[in-house]
Order: structure tokens, then sequence, then C-alpha cells
């Protein structure tokens, strides 16, 4: 139940006239009134959920997949950090494993930074997220998380943002010929405020080119922030608490009714990172995100 | 809740052996491992094949059918391949980023075709004609395929009718394996008439990539224990409530507790085929499928 004075707030604070324009062309031209009638809120968990167990090598990919079982989840969103190789007996197996066990992948995530100064390594960064790209085709998945980055010392918000657009608009074109969809996640540096993001999709200009909305790291107005990306949104990461420095609980309830608003269509996936050992942290938020998903979603 | 005595019948009819292959297959390449019924998963779904009427006449096109499913709401969709406009990358990756962006799943493609031929170089074709579609999967980013056993030949017996699909589906899979698809064969009159010779050409195949689609309906006799010897190497079903010929009604409540307790994990999917029209028919059986995952699926 957002207030228009968040809504309001928000948009001074970006002092971007276009962003509520931006956002009405985008949301008219790809999201249909009936289909946004019914909300899909599928549950999810990123493998960074147990990024503890992973980095010690005391749980492997594989595990992660089984334990969404356990977990009674319907997605599971492949973090590329633990994977073992991109290889594709390695990744067909994966997949293989999960398509056996009813799971399925919402999307794959990498670590790729784009806001880079250097014509020569932003490149690179290409051809990195090319060969992330490569990776979600043989996992089957259509979706990639890819981050913007922080912004260099001395460098502005312009700035950021052109380097940003020039390194996704080429991979986006790429990723288009599989078939999968890059997500700038909402994270901190270059992508702090919704207004940058849509501003950056908005100059991409790719069906390809969208938003991994994660609800916890902005630096203020959140839910106003929330909303003004979801209809930008294919995938999301969700905790209970916003991020540093006002580590608030986020009310849920009203995050979920404002997918709801949006009709969003995707999924909900935890990324649990509270000092509760996850063993026993990721399923308590789990449950709040399947009791909310029940509640609110026509699947 | 199966029926004991179906089941000790099934196994005296498909002669003793058919017992230990069962036990062989499920140990080697079974979907389930440790307490399979602890978590079943039934997610919904629906074939194309369901609005075949509609399809044919070019009232509706692939792209209505899948924003169908988010009307019908439910999970997948299956892509009945008869309807496609064509194998283009272009095309078909049009249809998968339709279907992510609403948030709908794919369970996978069914391809027309016979792996039951007395003619080695029409087996040849029909392995060329099948890897055509494996590409195709991997380009819809889904990794299933239905394949049909097909007709035994005049004057062929079983045992030859099996050695000819042995013959096509295990180069066929070597091929799917290498793209992370798996091809499951219909359980669909003529050579896959009896769950024995299924469970003989899988055990035969001997491949992780070979699996069944169990409909559930093409049966003459014994529908319930011919099920229940299948679940284990099911990777996607054809749910309808009846089965026959002649037409007799199927208790799916029954059917659900037999993939209960084998702890199936995968689609349960409306294959509508009765004489009401399609689009008043399909709704009321997929609210029984609804109904039933909600009951016994974890998720």
């Amino acid at each position: 139940m957002k207030t228009a004075f968040d809504r309001r707030g928000f948009l001074q604070a970006a002092g971007f006239a276009a962003a509520s324009s931006l956002v009405a062309d985008i949301r008219a031209g790809a999201r249909p009134a009936e289909e946004t009638a019914r909300p899909r809120l599928l549950t999810g968990c990123c493998a960074y959920s147990y990024g503890k167990y992973l980095e010690a090598g005391q749980m492997t990919m594989e595990d992660f997949i089984l334990k969404a079982v356990e977990l009674e989840v319907v997605g599971v969103d492949m973090t590329a950090y633990w994977l073992k190789s991109k290889e594709p007996a390695y990744l067909h197996n994966l997949r293989h494993l999960a398509f056996k066990h009813g799971i399925l992948f919402s999307g794959a995530a990498c670590g790729t930074e784009m806001c880079e100064p250097d014509a020569g390594k932003r490149a690179a960064l290409v051809t990195e997220i090319g060969q992330w790209v490569d990776v979600a085709e043989l996992l089957g998945v259509s979706h990639l998380r890819v981050f913007g980055g922080e912004l260099p010392p001395g460098a502005t918000v312009a700035q950021g943002k052109d380097w940003v657009v020039e390194v996704m608009k080429p991979a986006c074109d790429y990723a288009a010929q599989k078939g999968v969809t890059l997500g700038i996640e909402s994270h901190h540096g270059i992508t702090s405020m919704a207004a940058d993001i849509i501003e950056i999709l908005h100059r991409v200009d790719s069906p390809y080119a969208r938003c991994n909305l994660d609800i916890t790291h902005f630096p203020n107005d959140p839910y106003a922030q929330i909303e003004a990306l979801i209809p930008y949104a294919t995938m999301t990461h969700i905790r209970d608490h916003f991020d540093e420095p006002h580590p608030d609980p986020i009310d849920l309830e009203r995050v979920w009714q404002m997918f709801v608003k949006g009709g969003y269509q995707g999924f909900m996936a935890a990324e649990y990172e509270s000092k509760e050992d996850p063993a026993t942290g990721v399923p308590k938020l789990l449950a709040k995100i399947k009791v909310l998903c029940k509640k609110y979603s026509s699947v | 809740m199966i029926d004991r005595l179906h089941r000790r019948g099934f196994l005296q009819v498909a002669g003793a052996a058919a017992g230990s292959m069962c036990v062989n297959l499920r140990g080697a390449s079974g979907p389930v491992e440790g307490d399979a019924s602890a978590h079943p998963r039934f997610l919904t779904g629906c074939c194309a094949y369901s609005y075949g009427d509609y399809l044919k006449s070019g009232k509706m096109t692939m792209e209505d059918f899948i924003r169908k499913a988010v009307e019908l709401e439910i999970d997948a969709v299956d892509i009945t391949t008869y309807w496609l406009k064509s194998t283009e990358p272009d095309y078909l990756l049009s249809l998968r980023h339709l279907a992510f962006k609403l948030g709908v799943l794919f369970s996978g493609i069914a391809i027309r075709n016979s792996l039951c031929y007395a003619d080695a170089d029409k087996r040849t074709q029909q392995v060329e004609e099948i890897k055509k579609w494996v590409d195709a999967t991997e380009t819809l980013g889904t990794s299933q395929i239905r394949v049909f056993g097909g007709k035994i030949p005049n004057g062929a017996t079983d045992a030859q009718g099996i050695d000819w699909v042995v013959e096509t589906l295990k180069p066929a899979c070597d091929y799917a394996a290498k793209k992370g698809v798996t091809l499951a064969i219909e359980t669909h009159h003529e050579i896959t008439e009896k769950a024995a010779n299924v469970v003989e050409i899988l055990r035969r195949v001997d491949s992780p990539y070979a699996a069944v689609t169990l409909d559930v309906s093409n049966w003459l006799e014994e529908p319930y224990g011919q099920i229940e010897t299948l679940v284990p190497y099911a990777t996607n079903t054809h749910i309808r409530d009846f089965y026959g010929p002649p037409p007799r009604p199927l208790d799916l409540d029954r059917v659900w507790q037999i993939f209960a307790k084998a702890g199936y994990k995968g689609f349960m999917t409306v294959e509508y085929e009765n004489k009401e029209d399609q689009m008043t028919g399909v709704p009321k059986l997929v609210e029984q499928v609804k109904a039933l995952c909600k009951k016994y699926s974890s998720v």
C-alpha cells in the first residue's frame, strides 16, 4: 500500500521528470491488461543463500538442487560463483539432475559488473557476459543476472550510465540470439536508484534487457523504488531486511501487494544473507515467501 | 493405494523377468533416490493438443495458447509441435521469450513420429528427424521431447518391434544427451500398449536420457497396475479422466495417490480429448488436475 507521498518523494529525489513516462511506455508495450490481471508468483531460492556452505565446499551445486526438493520450492537460481566449470557435460548434468527432480531453473547469476571507464575493458566484459550466456543456454535457462557495478571515483552518474549501456547493449544483442534475458540487478553503485536503472533499460532498448529486482538495496524510498521497477522485473531477490545503512525489517506483505498490482509474472527467489546459519535461516525466510505466494499468486 | 492383486496380475502377465528389470532400472536411473515419497512434486500443465481443434483451424496460434496458460492459472505448457509455424530459431525464440515474460514454464515438446520401422533406412531417417527436434528443443530452452513408439508392422512380433524401437531410440538418445534433452516415449497403444514392453525398451536403450511420457489413459486393461509400473520412469504425463478403448472412467484421485507414493516429481499435463468443445472442456479437466495437485504436491 504505497503512499502517494512516497512516490512523489521518489520522483523528486530522482530529479528525472521522464521516469514516469518511461514506466508508462514500457508498461504499456509489454504488459497487456488482460495478462497483468493474473499475477504469477513462483517460489524460488538462489544458490547464494547457501553461499557459506558452497564456499566452504560443504555443499555442491548438486546438493543445492536436491535441497530445493526438501525446501519445497518451484525453482532454483544458479549463482555461477560455485559452478565447477563451464563445460557442457558438467552443466548438462546439473540440468538433468534438476529436470529429473522436477526442479525448475529460474535463471543463472554471474558477477560481471558493467560500469567500466576503459573501452578495451568494456569490450572484454561483453565477451565475459557472452560466456555466461553460453552457460545459461547449456543449463536451458532464459535469464541471467548481471551487475551494474560501482561508479569509479571522480566519475559522474551520467558517465557511469553511458558505460553500462555500452556494455549491456551488445551483450543483450548476443543474449537475444540465445533466448536469454539479461537482468541488471538493483544493487548499489550505479544501480542504487530505480530511475537510473530505468534510464539504462530505456537506452539499451532491447526486449532482452530487464531488471533483476533485489528489493533490499535502495538507499531511500525503498517501496517507491521497488514499485517503479516491477514493470521491468523478470526476476527478484527477496530478503526480510533492508540492506545497510537502514537495516529495517521489510513489510513483505506490502511488497507482495505491489508485485500483484504490477502484474508480476515470475519467480520470487530467496537470497538469504542474515547472520543466522543458512541451514536454519533459509527455511524460515522461505516459509514467509511460500505463505505470501500462496496468498497472492494465481498459480 | 495400488490394488495388489492387479499388480501381481500384471507381473504374471508380463513374465517374471519384468519384475527384476524394474528393480534394476529403478536402482540405476530411476528419477528418485532416498525416501521417494517424502516430497512428491506435481506441477500443473497443459498440452497444446488440448486445443487441437482451434490450433488446427487457425483460430488459435501457439502464442495464444501460451497466453491461455495464464488464464488457466497453470504452471506450464507442453508444445505439441504439429502447430508450430516453423522451426526457425527466430520464431522459436519469440515463443520462449513470450512464455518467459509471462512466467509460463515449458514442460517439454511433443512430436509425431514412429520408432518402429522394419526398414533400416527408415529407422535412420527417424533418428535424423528426432535430431532436428532436439535442436528445436534446445532453442526453446526445455529439456524433454515426447516421442511415439509406433505401430508394429503387419506380421511382425512384439519382440521384433521392440528391437526396432531400441535401434532407433538409442542413437537418438545419444544425440539428445549432448543437448541435455530427454526423449520420453509415450504410452500410446501399439508397441507401447503394455507397460512391460516400455520397461524393456528403456532397459535396453540404457540411457539416462530415455524416459516415459506416461499417458494415463491409453490402456486396454489394468490401468492402475500399468501406471504404477511406469511412474518411476516417467518425466512427463498426459492426463485424461478416462481410459480405453472402450472408454471407461479413470479414478484420478487413485492415479495421483500412485504418483505420490512413488515420489513423482514433474508435470501433470492435461491432454484433453473429450467431445465437449475444448474452450469449455479443457478448463474443467484443468480444475480437476489443479485440485489434485494441490492435495498431493509438496510445492
